[in-house]
This record gives C-alpha cells, sequence and structure tokens, in this order.
C-alpha cells in the first residue's frame, strides 16, 4: 500500500484538489438539508418578519449552487490522477519487464502477461479514486457531522460518529473479510479463463481440425460455473451489506429522533432544531455508501498488486554492466570453450565451442536442429548468461559491456520473428530510423522483400495482421532478412534464414546477404547446407559439441559428418541433377 | 434498439430487468411512507410538544418501515446478482457458439486478442449494464411519478415545481448523452487497441531488443496511455457535465422547494406537516434520476460492449453455411476432386485462387509447390472447410464438400498448419490433442516417426515439459516436428501437411520422408512443400502460381517440359548440389 502511495506523490496538488472538493460537496449536502430543515421549521413558527429567514435561505440557495459545483470538481481531478497513475503503472511495469526479456517470459505466457499486465494495471489505477479518496472524505465528513451533532448534544453526535463508522468501516470490513477467499478465486478463475479464451481464438484452426473445439468450450463451461457460483455468493454477500447499510442509515435517523426528542420535551433544545437534526442525520450518510466499493478494491489492488510485483521483481538472467562499446567500428569477436545450459539439471546444449570471428570473416555453424546452433545467438545477444569459457569483443568480456551496445554491434536474422501490428514499412524500418532511401530500397532488393511489398495493395503501408496474420512463414522470413540489412550493423548473424524461402527466392536472397556482407562479419547458423561454399571457416556442431570445422572444400574431403549431411542432404538432388542433365543431353543430341 | 438485441439473445436477460425494477419501485413506495411516518413524528413534537410516549406507535411504524426498506434494498441486489450471472454465462456461451461457426479465417482477420477481451471483459461489463443501468432507466420514470402524486397530494405548487424541473432532466441527459456516448465508444475502441498495443509489444519484445528499440517503447506506452487519459478526460468532461447539470438541477430545485414552501409557511398558507413532507421527499424525488447520471456511463461502456457482442454474434460466416444436408458420408477413400474453385477474401483486392481443377485419387501422393503466396495455404483452408469456395466445387467421392457433415470430415483429416499453435500446458498435452484418449506409447511412436521423440527426451521433464504460447523455448524445427507428430498421432484417413519439412534438418527429413512412405501405402497424402524430396516421389505434382494451376503430372514428366516446375528444381538443385 505505502508504495502505491508513492505513484500519488507527483500528483500531490491534484490529489489535494479532488479529497477537499470530495468534502466539500458532502458538507454542501448536509448544510442544504440541515438549513432547509432550520428554514421551514422557524417559518412555521411564523416569525414577524422574513428578513430574519433571509440567512438560512441565502445559505440554501448557496449550499444547493456548490454541491453541484464541488462535486463537478472532485470526479475531474480525481479521475485526471487515476488516468495519470495509470499511465505511470504501465510504464512501471514495462520498464521492470523489459529487462527479463526474453528469458525470463518464456515460462509464462502472453496470454498470462497480458491479463496480469492490462487488467491488474487497470485494477491498480482506481487505488485512489475508489479507496484512498472514500476513506479520507469519510473520515472529514465524519467529523464534521460531529461537530453539528455535538452542538445539540454529545450523544446526538456519538451516535451519528459511530453509525458513520459501523457503516463505513465495520460492516464492509465484515463484508471484505468473508469474501475475500471468493474473490481470490475469482480473480484466479478469470484469469484462467482469459488465458484459455486466448488459446481458443488463436489456436482456433488447429482445435477445429483436431475435433477439440467443443472440448475446450466445455472446459471454458466448467470454469464458467465456477466463476458464476463465486459472483452469485459474492452478490449476496454484497446484498446482505447493502441492505444493512440502508438499515443503518435511516436507523441512526430515528435513533438521532428518539435521543432528541425527550431533550426537545424537557426543553433542552429548541423544537425547531428537530427536523435539523433528523435531516443532518440522512445527509451525512452519503459518504458511507461508497465505501464497500472501496472494500471490494482494496481486495483486489492489493491481490493485483502482489502480482505484478511477483512479475517484476523476477531477477533478470543477465546481469547489466555499463561499459560503453564504440560502434560503428570494425569488431573482433572470440569465443573460447563456451559451455552452457539453460536450466541446472537440463544437459549441457553446447559443450566447450571456439569461434574466432575477426573483422570482414565469414563464418558458418552448421548442424542439426536442437544441436545448439542458436544457443549461440542467444549468448551473443546477451539473451542468455554462459558461465563457463569466455566470449571476447575486441579482447574484452562480452558481458562487462552493457548489453544494449553489444546488440547495435550485430545485424540479426532472428528465427521466427515478430510482424508487429504497424504498416510493412514501419515494420521494416523498426531496424533503423534514419535509414536513407537507398538503404531502404537495397535492403528491400536483397531481402526479396519488395516482393511481398509490390503484391500488396497499399505497398508498404499494409498493415500487418496482428500476428503477422497476413505474411506467410517464408514472407515474415524476408521481412526480417530486410530488417538486418537495414540495421547494416559491422557483423551479421543469420539465423535460419532461408527459413520458408523456396528454393529460388533462398538461393537468391543469400548470394545478395553474402555479397552485401563482403567487407562485413557474417555468422550463418543454419541446417540446410546451401551456400556455404564461399563461407571461410564452417563449424559443424553435433550434440553440443564441435564435430569438425574447415572450409567447405576442407569438409568434404575430410569424409566427416558434414559430407555424410551434405550427401544426406543433397544426395537425391544430384542423382536427379544427373537423370536432367543426361535427358537434356540426349534432348540436345 | 440495442436493448431489444440483446434481449431476443439472452432471455434471461429480460428476467433480471422484471425483477429489479419491481423490487425498486417498492423501495420507491416505502421512501414515501417513511418521510410521512418522519413528517408526523417531527410535528407533534416540535409544534404540538408531545412526548416520547406519545409518538412512540409512529415510532414503531417508522422503525418498520426502515427495516422494510433494508430488506427491499438486500432483494433488490441479490435478485440482480444471481440472474447477472446467468446472462453473463448465458452471453459468453452464445458467442463462443457463433466463433466456432465463424471459424479461423474470421478471427485471422479480426484480432484473436481483442475478441477474447469481449468475451471476457466485454460481458463482464454487461452486468453493471443489465443489473444497474437499464433497471435505473425504469425506476428513474416510475419513482418520481409515485413520489410527485404525494407531492400533489399534500402541496400542489411544491408539485408543479418538481413536475416542471423533472423533466428537464432527462432532457438534458439526452442531450449531454449523445456526445457522451460517441465519446464513449472511442474510449472502449482505444481501450482495445491500447491492450492490443500491448500484447503486440510484448510478444515482439525480443524482436525490439535485437534491435535496440525496447527502451524507446517506454516512451510510446508512456505518449498511448497519456494520449488515453487526454481523450479520455474530454469524453468525461463532457460526461460528468451531464452529471454537473443533473445536480444542479436537483439541489437547485430542493432549495427553491425548501425556500417557497418556507415562505408560505410564514403566510400560514401550508402545515408544517405537509411542508416537511415534502421537503424530505424533495431529494428522494431526484434520487432514482441521480443515480442514473452516475451510472450513466458504467451503462454507456455496456452499451458499448454489448454492441461489439452482437456484432460478433450477427456477423455473417464467412460464406454461405455449411449446408450438411446429406447424411450420407461419402466414401472417404473415394476421388477428391476440385471443380473450378475460386476463392476471393471479402474486399482484399484479386482472387487468392481461380480455376483450380485437379483430382486427388485415394492412396495416393499429391504434392503442391509453387512460391510463397502462390495460393497453397488457402488451398487447405478450402479442404478443411475454414472457407467455402466462391466459385466452383470441392467434391468428395462425387459428394459436394458444403453437404458433408463438417465435424465427420475433419475427423478423417490429419492436418498440420503452416504455422503450427502450440497450446499452453505440456507436450504431452499438446500431443495428445489429436487423439485424447491415446496411450503414451501410441504418442511415443507418433513423436518417434516425426522425429521429435528424441529431442523430447532431452528435456529434463520429458513430455512432461511445459510449452508456452508459441512454443516458447522450443526451435522452429522441434515446433514443427511436435506439430507433425500431433498430425502423425491422429492418423486420419487422409493426411495433409503444410510445409512439413521446412524447418527440419537433413536427418531429421530422412526420418520423416521414411515415416511418410509408410503412410502413403494406405493414406491419402497431401503435401504442400518446398522441398524435393518431399515432392518428387509424388504420384501427382500440382504446380501453382499466382492462384491457380498451371502444371500437373508427375515429377519425371514435369522435369522434361520447359516451365516453373523445372525452374524450381533447378534452382534448388544449383543451390545444393555445386562443388559436389
Amino acid at each position: 500500500m505505502r508504495i502505491l502511495l508513492r505513484f500519488l506523490r507527483p500528483f500531490t496538488w491534484l490529489v489535494t484538489l479532488s479529497i477537499a472538493a470530495g468534502f466539500f460537496a458532502v458538507a454542501a449536502n448536509i448544510g442544504l438539508m440541515a438549513t432547509s430543515g432550520y428554514l421551514i421549521a422557524k417559518a412555521a413558527l411564523h416569525p414577524e418578519t422574513v428578513l430574519l429567514l433571509w440567512v438560512p435561505i441565502v445559505g440554501v440557495r448557496f449550499f444547493g449552487i456548490s454541491r453541484a459545483v464541488f462535486r463537478y470538481i472532485e470526479r475531474l481531478a480525481s479521475h485526471d490522477v487515476t488516468f495519470r497513475i495509470l499511465a505511470r503503472l504501465r510504464v512501471f511495469a514495462y520498464e521492470r519487464l523489459e529487462p527479463l526479456a526474453p528469458a525470463r517470459l518464456i515460462a509464462m505466457r502472453t496470454g498470462d502477461l497480458l491479463s496480469t499486465l492490462v487488467s491488474d494495471v487497470d485494477t491498480l489505477q482506481h487505488f485512489f479514486l475508489r479507496i484512498v479518496s472514500p476513506f479520507v472524505v469519510l473520515i472529514l465528513s465524519a467529523a464534521l457531522s460531529f461537530i453539528i451533532a455535538g452542538q445539540f448534544s454529545l450523544w446526538l453526535g456519538v451516535a451519528l460518529v459511530s453509525s458513520l463508522f459501523l457503516a463505513g468501516v465495520v460492516v464492509p470490513g465484515i463484508a471484505f473479510l468473508l469474501g475475500r477467499t471468493s474473490g481470490e478465486v475469482l480473480v484466479n478463475l478469470r484469469s484462467q479463463y482469459y488465458a484459455l479464451t486466448l488459446d481458443l481464438t488463436q489456436g482456433m484452426a488447429e482445435l477445429l481440425a483436431f475435433g477439440q473445439y467443443e472440448q475446450t468450450t466445455t472446459k471454458l463451461r466448467e470454469l464458467q460455473q465456477g466463476i458464476s457460483q463465486r459472483q452469485r455468493f459474492m452478490s449476496r454477500l454484497q446484498a446482505v451489506s447493502t441492505g444493512v447499510l440502508v438499515l443503518i442509515n435511516h436507523g441512526v435517523m430515528w435513533i438521532s429522533l428518539v435521543i432528541a426528542i425527550p431533550l426537545v420535551a424537557n426543553g433542552k433544545i429548541p423544537g425547531y432544531d428537530l427536523p435539523v437534526i433528523a435531516l443532518t442525520a440522512l445527509a451525512s450518510f452519503e459518504t458511507a455508501t461508497s465505501l464497500p466499493q472501496a472494500y471490494q478494491y482494496l481486495g483486489h489492488t492489493l491481490q493485483a498488486f502482489s502480482r505484478i510485483r511477483a512479475l517484476v521483481e523476477a531477477k533478470p538472467v543477465v546481469h547489466e554492466q555499463d561499459l560503453a562499446l564504440q560502434q560503428g567500428q570494425p569488431h573482433h569477436l572470440q569465443m573460447y570453450n563456451v559451455h552452457f545450459r539453460y536450466e541446472s539439471g537440463q544437459p549441457e546444449v553446447l559443450q566447450g565451442l571456439d569461434l574466432d570471428l575477426p573483422f570482414g570473416r565469414h563464418v558458418a555453424i552448421v548442424g542439426e536442429s536442437g544441436v545448439g546452433k542458436s544457443t549461440v545467438l542467444q549468448l551473443l545477444l546477451r539473451f542468455f548468461e554462459y558461465e563457463i569459457g569466455s566470449i571476447q569483443l575486441d579482447g574484452k568480456e562480452l558481458h562487462a559491456y552493457d548489453a544494449s551496445h553489444v546488440r547495435l554491434c550485430f545485424s540479426v536474422v532472428e528465427q521466427a520473428p515478430h510482424v508487429f501490428h504497424a504498416t510493412l514499412e514501419d515494420n521494416v524500418r523498426l531496424a533503423n530510423r534514419y535509414a536513407t532511401e537507398e538503404q531502404w530500397r537495397n535492403a528491400l532488393h536483397i531481402s526479396a522483400f519488395d516482393e511481398v511489398g509490390s503484391q500488396m495493395i497499399e505497398g508498404y503501408q499494409t498493415l500487418a495482421g496482428e500476428w503477422g496474420a497476413r505474411l506467410s512463414g517464408g514472407e515474415a522470413e524476408r521481412l526480417a532478412i530486410a530488417r538486418a540489412l537495414l540495421s547494416d550493423a559491422p557483423i551479421f548473424i543469420l539465423d535460419e534464414p532461408t527459413h520458408g524461402l523456396d528454393a529460388i527466392t533462398a538461393e537468391r536472397v543469400l548470394t545478395g546477404i553474402e555479397e552485401f556482407t563482403r567487407d562485413r562479419s557474417l555468422l550463418l547458423i543454419t541446417h540446410r547446407l546451401i551456400g556455404l561454399e564461399s563461407m571461410d571457416e564452417i563449424i559443424v556442431l553435433h550434440e553440443g559439441k564441435v564435430a569438425e570445422r574447415g572450409t567447405h572444400g576442407e569438409l568434404m574431403k575430410s569424409g566427416g559428418r558434414y559430407r555424410t549431411l551434405f550427401e544426406r542432404q543433397h544426395m537425391e538432388q544430384r542423382v536427379d541433377e544427373i537423370q536432367t542433365v543426361k535427358t537434356f543431353t540426349s534432348e540436345l543430341a | 434498439m440495442m436493448d431489444r438485441k440483446l434481449f431476443i439473445h439472452v432471455k434471461s436477460a429480460r428476467t433480471l430487468l422484471i425483477f429489479t425494477v419491481s423490487i425498486g419501485l417498492a423501495g420507491g413506495f416505502l421512501a414515501v411512507v417513511q418521510a410521512r411516518y418522519l413528517a408526523e413524528i417531527v410535528t407533534q413534537v416540535f409544534l404540538r410538544h408531545v412526548p416520547l410516549s406519545g409518538v412512540s406507535t409512529a415510532l414503531g411504524l417508522l422503525l418498520l418501515v426502515v427495516v422494510l426498506r433494508a430488506i427491499a434494498a438486500f432483494g433488490s441486489e441479490a435478485a440482480a446478482g444471481q440472474v447477472a450471472a446467468k446472462v453473463k454465462s448465458d452471453v459468453r456461451e452464445r458467442v463462443l457458439q457463433h466463433l466456432a461457426i465463424l471459424g479461423p479465417t474470421y478471427i485471422k482477420r479480426e484480432k484473436g486478442g481483442e475478441i477474447a477481451l469481449t468475451i471476457v471483459d466485454g460481458v463482464e461489463a454487461l452486468e453493471p449494464y443489465l443489473a444497474r443501468y437499464l433497471p435505473q432507466v425504469a425506476l428513474s420514470a416510475f419513482v418520481p411519478l409515485t413520489i410527485l402524486a404525494f407531492v400533489f397530494w399534500n402541496d400542489p405548487l411544491s408539485g408543479v415545481i418538481l413536475a416542471v424541473t423533472a423533466p428537464l432532466i432527462p432532457f438534458f441527459m439526452i442531450l449531454i448523452g449523445k456526445g457522451a456516448q460517441a465519446v464513449s465508444d472511442r474510449q472502449w475502441k482505444t481501450l482495445s487497441l491500447l491492450s492490443a498495443h500491448f500484447v503486440d509489444v510484448l510478444q515482439g519484445l525480443k524482436t525490439l531488443k535485437i534491435f535496440g528499440r525496447s527502451r524507446d517503447q517506454i516512451e510510446v506506452i508512456a505518449r498511448i496511455s497519456n494520449d488515453y487519459r487526454v481523450a479520455t478526460m474530454s469524453s468525461l468532461r463532457i460526461a460528468f457535465l451531464s452529471a454537473l447539470v443533473l445536480e444542479l438541477l436537483t439541489t437547485l430545485s430542493t432549495a427553491i422547494v425548501a425556500v417557497t414552501i418556507g415562505l408560505r409557511l410564514i403566510a400560514g398558507d401550508l402545515s408544517f406537516s405537509h411542508a416537511f413532507f415534502v421537503l424530505i421527499l424533495a431529494p428522494e424525488f431526484y434520487l432514482p434520476i441521480r443515480l442514473l447520471g452516475t451510472q450513466y456511463h458504467v451503462g454507456r461502456d455496456g452499451v458499448t460492449a454489448a454492441k461489439r457482442i452482437i456484432e460478433i454474434l450477427e456477423m455473417a460466416p464467412p460464406l454461405s453455411e455449411h449446408k450438411q444436408t446429406t447424411l450420407r458420408k461419402p466414401n472417404v477413400l473415394g476421388r477428391m476432386a476440385f471443380d473450378r474453385v475460386g476463392y476471393t477474401y471479402a474486399g482484399i483486392g484479386p482472387a487468392t485462387l481461380h480455376d483450380v481443377t485437379f483430382v486427388a485419387e485415394p492412396r495416393q501422393m499429391l504434392a503442391i509447390v509453387g512460391a510463397s503466396g502462390a495460393g497453397k495455404t488457402t488451398l487447405a483452408d478450402l479442404l478443411l472447410g475454414f472457407i467455402q469456395p466462391t466459385e466452383g466445387r470441392i467434391l468428395i467421392d462425387g459428394t459436394h464438400l458444403q453437404d458433408v457433415p463438417l465435424g465427420w470430415w475433419r475427423e478423417q483429416i490429419a492436418w498440420m498448419p503452416q504455422r503450427p499453435h502450440l497450446f499452453f500446458g505440456t507436450i504431452a498435452d499438446n500431443l495428445k490433442l489429436a487423439k485424447p484418449h491415446c496411450s503414451d506409447g501410441e504418442m511415443i511412436a507418433a513423436a518417434r516417426k516425426a522425429g521429435a521423440d528424441e529431442f523430447i527426451r532431452s528435456f529434463s521433464e520429458g513430455y512432461q515439459t511445459f510449452v508456452g504460447e508459441n512454443g516458447g523455448r522450443l526451435s522452429g524445427g522441434q515446433l514443427q516436428r511436435i506439430a507433425l507428430a500431433r498430425a502423425f498421432l491422429k492418423d486420419s484417413e487422409i493426411l495433409l501437411l503444410d510445409e512439413p519439412t521446412s524447418q527440419l534438418d537433413a536427418e531429421t527429413e530422412w526420418i520423416v520422408q521414411g515415416a511418410l512412405r509408410q503412410f502413403r501405402q494406405n493414406r491419402t497424402v497431401i503435401v504442400i512443400a518446398h522441398r524435393i524430396h518431399t515432392i518428387e516421389r509424388a504420384d501427382q505434382i500440382l504446380v501453382m502460381q499466382e492462384g491457380t494451376v498451371t502444371q500437373m503430372g508427375k515429377h519425371r514428366d514435369l522435369m522434361r517440359e520447359p516451365g516453373r516446375y523445372r525452374e524450381l528444381v533447378l534452382a534448388y538443385s544449383k543451390s545444393s548440389g555445386e562443388g559436389a
């Protein structure tokens, strides 16, 4: 709670304004009813001149107008504060999450992340409007009621304040405690429901094709039953507390009468004060009615906050350092005996990898999927921390540098690139906002992404669907290549860049990239053994270890694993080629 | 308009409304009775100097009325809660059913996240709308009328004041409310966009980091949130203005009633008892209308949500609904024929497919090749019945596909999509999706055929390893193998694979090819592919180009004629065979 209150600090002025206006609005209502009662009671006594009633008449009008105005100010100020808090909360959450990506976020699915961030942050934004403000205003108006009622009798004051306390704090408090467990379960169920709904909408094609759609809706139906059951319980609880509040609200008016009537009969207070007392008692309850809601929000808020805290307090996998790295320079990248496992207890994905990538060299890492090829990229991008071995950039340990500087040394084509819900142009230019027209055209051409753009009616201004649904796998891949080319850093790292591309395009694109990176470093990670002939070195990984290394020619000659892989991949083609050539020659002959 | 539609779609909503309104009315009536006794008691004590004992009966009755009011408040709230829960579950049920009819192509175009948000939060927003706002609309008409009748009875002049000011309130509300609604609609849209943006950014966090743009998003999020605040505040200024006007009207007319009553009391034209009665009732008169004001924008959120829900419910299925006129199951192992099939995505330019004609013979392997975007995946969507041809027809053993029971038909196809979705759960959960009650042995056998068993076992938790959305840490090839294993596990008569080996390494592809060879012995296999290995042994190859079939035949024959196929194969052989 204290941490939450810190979110209010920058807006002290607005907060004060909102609370003050809220209190004055309540006070004006009490004033309106009390003066009205006083006015007609005095009038009923037939005073000699109307002038005697002048003060209450003006008072009634004043309170009537000021109440509406104060209420308006209070609403504007409190909502403005709320939205300011929302903006700060979103940024707060994102700022904390950003360093956790991607390593820490893999375990959480986006549906959950979304429900935590969007709905929890939405819940938290109301903590001032619906919790802090009502409580403070209740306390202030209870004090006011006590002062007014105390004028007539101490007991009246005590009755009023204690019933306000009962109605504002005790009853909703008990209701809150009773409903708490249900509330927690409810929030949990709802987030499960949300996550399942997201699976349903995003994986609908599979669910339908496998005949599991019904199954999933049945699961949703079961969850819904649980939700309904809890919600019914909560609403019954709320109904009881509302009933009790009405009882206290009007009951205290009744008690005030019982206390005041003997005092009037005794002559201790004048008779014309009796309507004032009854009306004050009724009017002062205005604030108490918003408190049950405040408690509900308190519960939600504390829960949402603890969830957000758990999320944002996870320790990043990578320790941030701040050694600056000169940008735009040729870099020398070296790896010595690097070992890595994703989690303790899991097998090592890399078991002693050495790599030397001086500026301008072209190196390929090949091997079947799952041998740890992509892990190299994860380590170089500082998404994960290596523990054994050493990775050096220009002679200094990679983890001594500021991670964001390190990433800027690389132009990366990642696997399964994310296509943002934005125009194609924005999606590409993401990599480099200041790219020149020439760079832009060049990148599109080499990546063959221009073919994608020219197919769209709106060209590069076409919106790529939310999850890039309108781009096929190969098109998304070409987008990723265009991005990397545009970012144009000294070291290019391509992770399976030709995935999803047909043979013609794959070949053309790969040649283009190799040409483009002639005066840059290139690290090509692939399982498809094409375009490797011009590589300075090829490293063959097998089960996390380097099986062999050398140029294409050397490896083919040595007849090791590379040759086996290569032949397995190409045998059938070669047979075909020979046949095709034969056919051709025979046709020619 | 919107309400009536909602009531048509959801019957339970009507019950909810009737219940809460009638109990609310009873509460209004009790307020009048309470005012009567209160005025009576105060008058007796104040002007007639009656002691406590003299008013004890009236006090007793007053207490009874107070208790009854509390019970009414309880009753209306309790009833509303019970029925609201039913309404919400009914609405969700309807939406989910309808989404199944709309199919995956609809969701792909709309936003999956936005629809999920509507189902969860949008439906939740119906509760305040149906349980509070709508009843309040009815009560704000009935309760003031009841009170007005009693005020007239006691003091016609005050009655006139109330009667004159009351119509002003709805008038102002309609006037201001219209503007507020437009703004509120926009607000709901912004909110959806805002959360969609959030998911997008979070999902792309890795990409953003790679390009050094992730920190920029802090500013973007702050800016978007701030824009949202400014936009929302401008809508709220209007919404609250209506509240201000309402409040001014009610408090000022209470003040006017008090002053006029006071003046007439001096003149002796009015008895105190009647005057006090009217004064107590004046705020009660406006209370329902004021509550309506405070719930106005809550209600409007509900209206907007209801509108979106009805929009989904009334969304026509992509094309003609699946007719399912026949009860006869066609022979799955009959011929599958595309007869001049064409397909155009509504509103998105040129036809994706046109004039596609071919016959797939049973127990044969049909390969479909072509550059990305040639329409291969659309062909798969058509076959799965996710979309229906806009031209031509698809015949299964002579029966129109649209007449075949869709659920049964899909059971006959084991499909591996191009971009498989992995569901939140374990790898085993994801595999067993294809065959929920299969044994672990069957599952493992399928995984082995797809070359997935080995890497799954390398995880410390094996088949019980949790996979997040989009596969989490799984590589593209691993994801593909799981999807392939899923299709193998289903073991249907027809195997439909969309680029099954695009991310597989040579060794795994070897394994998969072996499995495929086995399958085609007694299954019909349709495979969309780039890879030559997969294609060349096919009994028939379709070459697709710009949405239509340009070449058809066996590998050997196609290689002999000049054309797209030879270009594709030669390019592939050249790029991979050089230097060997």
